[in-house]
């Protein structure tokens, strides 16, 4: 019986319609082409930032804290995503052999896919950024995403369950899981984390599950469900085993939700979450064999009519075959970094950036060129236009991606060797200059091949010649694929089995399950100086304005924040980051990459002046450095004088200056004044003197910024600093060993321990990090500056005798001494507020205040070397060069000068322990807190020579008369090692 | 459907993988997905990768036990 056609049934109306809407397709793969183009492209200009900073620096839509996740999200969701979605309704429709459904929402999804794209980009450059990798768009562009994606999944699912080809194809399995997995991936990523409240390490362990789930859980399935379909047919192979497709897809379904947390292993997320997902990484190992083989093993037997192929199915099969060997190398590359020892040497280096790169784009985005290059002809029905220009683009691709991923993967075990062997950190970031040189040309020369394959789609699209689909080859014995019953193998186990199931268990037990670790939503830590537990204190408002302002700056892209205990870690920024300290952290801030250092621990290592000077011109003060200018964070000059910052500016550096601070008083001990600098100091004069070319180059590259070329404290950053930098031609120095008053020349001893503990409060910063032989070469090259060194001998250090014990009459008696000469300038409580502070000027006339002991280390008034006995005891003696503070060498014996260091130790011991108690120190521990700070401020302390009263706290009650019943106290327990106290 | 088939996928095909001729002709057989035109032969999963899968999970249970609490 004829069939009649009913214009009104659903049936009919499919069955009139070809399969696949080409005109479509080609829309989503003409906007593919600008995005393929334009997104790697802006990786090129970032790329240049790295090796010339100053490129496009001067506009913050075009620094690097914007424009880099205009990349990242650009190539994910543009070059790579865009094609992806087009090739969906090319794909899909002849898989299940009807047209696609809801196709009146096509367009929709196609026009908002781009408006997403373009809208989204623009909103990064003018600074939106939610604060998360990978996850950086704010609520609208989420929302538009999120829309896009479930429609076209939407159609996906519904064209399957109506499919009328029984077979249900491996490509299948993927894009219908890719497309489940992603929109639950985008509610984790875009409301749960940025909108549902936790801590910072809470945040960290889903943050590092939805980060990988954009690369496992839709790059990686999208990306195969190309393959899967295309390699085949450019091939002209069956594909090679089905049996390993379902094995392949199948422990990928499994492992992948799990890998996540390998993103911030050593940080304080629970140590089993961080095993878990090692364990699954390395056995990715699995699935990506057999995707690899399958893809291979179909390709076996066509290898020489692909290479010797020059129409578009062979380029098509070329750049897929490509993508599958990218696919192996750079998944054992992720696999293997997982593992602990590995981490350590290559986390946050450019080894992670070769791995992202092998992946997301040597793989994904090759695949889906390839892809586009054996659609093409069949949507403009004309063939390919030049298969010279084919050819060339794809061997600027080999030769780019080959030269980009081995380069950047050697870079990261370089840097990484070098850092774990003590490097300075810029040193490293130096070492890494030409190697970013080469891949900013790999870069150009893969983005010139995309420019010939634009030119190549396009001429095709104009002027190829007609194109036809030819047949040729053998002819196999073939069965119409059927239908499987096991759930295994149908769209709804994949859609509930592996998209809903396998996701929401990962979840669970790598999201959800750290969250419940009571650790990790206390702000309970310990106080580094005593051990004791106190509470982490939130930001202040300022300080979280500041914190956006990172955010927006894209800060967070090159400083991480958090400190691991491997890899010398703790004794470059501080130690180890513990859990409580990120309890107010959301956005987390843990990061992925060091192009600069950690900052976990950087407030008060600095003065505010230096970070002033630092943002204006990074250069300015680190002739090496590759950060760029954040001129948008200051005001304009009045008259001469140095840029203002404005709010924006003085909040970020509040912030700056509150990280690391929440474990108490760590800095007070992690750079003592208690150093020696071993042979440097032996040197003969001969060997002095050659050493001094050497200190000039080290002056250039770390001291001209503050001291100037002249060594007069005139250089450019100078001019941002309250406390201006020490003029070398005077030959005056703060702190000295040396007798003969307040302006004798120091010893290079003294000179070593300032430069390697640097001045706290000021921009003087630590320079532990650079080799005693460059210190001492420095040391060489900064006394040239003053013809002092060639007329005067450096006199002899003074005599330090043993530190007493410390008692609660020692302190009476110091404060006595201390109240009626001391306090004139440093007030009666050692506040720096006495009655002779106001006015008071060094010898340049700059303004100067005496120091104020309470304070904590590093903050802006307090000491600049530390409270450590000794060196208050040769400041006391010596006193302090070019500055009102005299010599009191001749003015007490050095018995009361130890009693006035004991008082002043007690002013800090003081103040620390009011900090600890505002921290919610318990009352019962106090005693053991003030036993401890003690112990690290006082050698004699910390040898166990300190009065019961001491630690109980009464020395302030006890009158100056008990002295001597306090002494026969403490002279009861052990006598000190008198050598110790020896300069 | 017409494909070619090259000398390296005969040396590839499942006779040599499976002993049973039962089993090599079920691997051997190839689907066809007729509006994709897209063929898949049923195949099989290679030895060693099977080998390297139990090999794994070995490491992975070890890796587990040994390192599911941080070093004291």
């Amino acid at each position: 019986m004829e069939h009649v056609i009913n214009p009104d049934s659903t049936q009919d109306i499919e069955a009139s319609q070809p399969l696949v809407d080409k005109e479509l397709v080609k829309t989503w793969l003409y906007w593919s082409l600008a995005w393929l183009t334009i997104f790697p492209l802006v990786g090129l200009l970032v790329s240049i930032k790295f090796h010339n900073p100053e490129f496009l620096g001067t506009e913050p839509w075009f620094t690097f804290g914007r424009l880099r996740p205009v990349h990242v999200n650009g190539v994910i969701f543009g070059a790579f995503s865009t094609p992806l979605l087009g090739l969906v309704y090319y794909m899909v429709p002849r898989l299940a052999g009807r047209p696609m459904a809801g196709m009146s929402w096509s367009r929709w999804a196609l026009w908002g896919w781009q408006i997403f794209l373009i809208t989204g980009t623009l909103s990064f450059l003018f600074g939106y950024n939610l604060g998360f990798e990978a996850d950086e768009f704010e609520w609208p562009w989420n929302i538009l995403r999120w829309a896009v994606l479930a429609i076209i999944g939407g159609q996906v699912l519904v064209t399957l369950f109506r499919r009328k080809e029984p077979g249900f194809y491996v490509a299948l399995w993927y894009l219908t899981a890719a497309m489940v997995w992603t929109l639950m991936n985008l509610i984790l990523g875009n409301v749960i984390l940025p909108y549902v409240q936790m801590s910072g390490i809470s945040n960290a362990a889903l943050h590092g599950l939805y980060i990988h789930y954009v690369v496992g859980l839709w790059l990686t399935p999208a990306g195969l469900s190309l393959m899967y379909y295309f390699i085949p047919l450019a091939c002209k192979n069956p594909l090679f085993s089905h049996a390993l497709s379902k094995f392949g897809f199948w422990t990928i379904a499994i492992l992948y939700p799990f890998v996540g947390t390998h993103h911030y292993l050593f940080s304080p997320i629970p140590y089993h979450n961080q095993t878990v997902s090692i364990v699954t990484s390395m056995l990715l190992i699995i699935p990506v064999w057999a995707v690899v083989t399958n893809h291979f093993g179909t390709a076996l037997g066509r290898w020489g009519a692909i290479v010797h192929g020059t129409d578009a199915d062979s380029y098509g099969a070329k750049f897929l075959l490509l993508a599958v060997f990218y696919y192996l190398v750079g998944c054992f590359q992720g696999s293997t970094e997982a593992l602990r020892r590995v981490q350590e040497l290559t986390h946050f280096s450019d080894f992670v950036i070769a791995h992202s790169h092998f992946t997301v784009f040597g793989t994904f985005v090759v695949a889906a060129v390839g892809s586009m290059y054996y659609v093409w002809p069949r949507l403009t029905g004309r063939q390919l236009w030049s298969a010279r220009m084919a050819s060339w683009h794809f061997w600027l691709t080999v030769a780019g991606a080959s030269i980009m991923l081995l380069g950047l993967t050697a870079q990261g075990f370089i840097q990484g060797s070098m850092l774990e062997y003590g490097s300075n950190f810029v040193d490293t970031v130096v070492e890494m200059k030409p190697w970013w040189v080469t891949r900013t040309l790999a870069g150009a020369t893969m983005d010139i091949g995309f420019l010939l394959m634009v030119i190549n789609f396009i001429q095709t699209a104009r002027h190829g010649q007609h194109f036809e689909e030819t047949k040729t080859g053998e002819i196999l014995q073939t069965h119409p694929a059927g239908e499987e019953k096991r759930i295994i193998s149908t769209p709804s186990g994949v859609v509930l089995i592996a998209g809903v199931t396998y996701f929401f268990l990962a979840v669970i037990i790598q999201g959800i399950w750290p969250s419940l670790m009571p650790e990790t939503n206390t702000p309970k830590v310990t106080d580094a100086g005593t051990g004791l537990p106190i509470n982490a204190a939130d930001y202040t408002p300022q300080e979280q304005h500041g914190r956006q302002v990172y955010i927006r700056e894209g800060c967070w892209y090159c400083h991480s924040q958090y400190i691991r205990p491997v890899t010398g870690e703790t004794k470059r920024w501080g130690p180890v980051s513990q859990a409580g300290e990120y309890v107010y952290d959301q956005p987390h801030l843990l990061s992925t990459r060091r192009i600069g250092p950690d900052l976990f621990r950087v407030g008060r290592k600095y003065g505010d002046g230096w970070h002033k000077a630092h943002h204006w011109n990074p250069r300015e003060i680190v002739p090496d450095s590759v950060m760029p200018r954040f001129p948008w964070l200051f005001k304009s000059a009045d008259g001469d004088g140095a840029p203002k910052l404005n709010d924006d500016g003085k909040a970020l550096v509040a912030y700056i200056q509150k990280l690391g601070t929440n474990i108490g008083d760590w800095r007070e001990t992690f750079t003592p004044t208690r150093l020696t600098s071993g042979a440097a100091l032996q040197l003969s004069q001969r060997d002095k003197q050659a050493l001094i070319p050497e200190g000039k180059k080290v002056y250039e590259r770390r001291c001209i910024g503050c001291h100037g070329v002249k060594g007069n404290g005139k250089g450019p950053a100078a001019r941002f600093f309250e406390t201006k930098p020490r003029d070398f031609t005077s030959g005056k120095f703060k702190f000295r060993s040396t007798s003969g008053g307040p302006n004798s020349l120091p010893s290079d001893q003294d000179l070593f321990i300032t430069i390697t503990h640097g001045l706290w409060g000021t921009p003087m910063p630590p320079w532990y990090k650079i080799s005693a032989e460059e210190r001492m070469a420095v040391i060489q090259y900064i006394k040239t500056f003053s013809d002092r060194w060639q007329k005067e001998a450096v006199n002899p250090p003074v005599d330090i005798p043993p530190e007493p014990p410390v008692s609660t009459a020692s302190i009476a008696d110091g404060k006595k001494n201390f109240q009626s000469i001391c306090a004139i300038c440093h007030g009666d409580s050692g506040h720096g507020d006495g009655v002779g502070a106001t006015g008071l000027t060094d010898t340049w006339g700059h303004p100067i205040t005496p120091a104020n002991f309470t304070l904590a280390a590093g903050e802006p008034g307090g000491v600049k070397l530390g409270h450590d006995g000794t060196h208050i005891f040769k400041t006391i003696m010596t006193g302090v060069g070019g500055t009102p503070m005299p010599a009191f060498a001749n003015s007490f014996t050095p018995s009361q000068i130890w009693d006035i260091v004991h008082y002043v130790q007690s002013l800090r011991v003081n103040a620390h322990l009011k900090e600890m108690r505002v921290a919610g120190l318990d009352e019962a521990k106090e005693n053991n807190a003030r036993r401890d700070i003690w112990s690290n401020l006082s050698r004699a302390a910390d040898n166990g020579h300190i009065g019961d009263a001491v630690i109980a706290g009464d020395y302030d009650k006890i009158p100056v008369a008990d002295k001597q019943a306090n002494m026969q106290v403490a002279n009861a327990a052990e006598t000190p090692d008198k050598g110790e106290s020896s300069p | 459907m017409t494909m070619p088939e090259g000398e390296e996928r005969k040396e590839l095909s499942s006779k040599t993988h499976y002993r049973s001729p039962e089993k090599a002709k079920r691997a051997d057989e190839v689907f066809l997905y007729k509006d994709a035109e897209l063929m898949e032969r049923h195949g099989y999963v290679p030895y060693w990768l099977k080998l390297v899968t139990i090999g794994l999970i070995i490491w992975g249970l070890y890796y587990m036990w040994a390192y599911w609490f941080p070093p004291q």
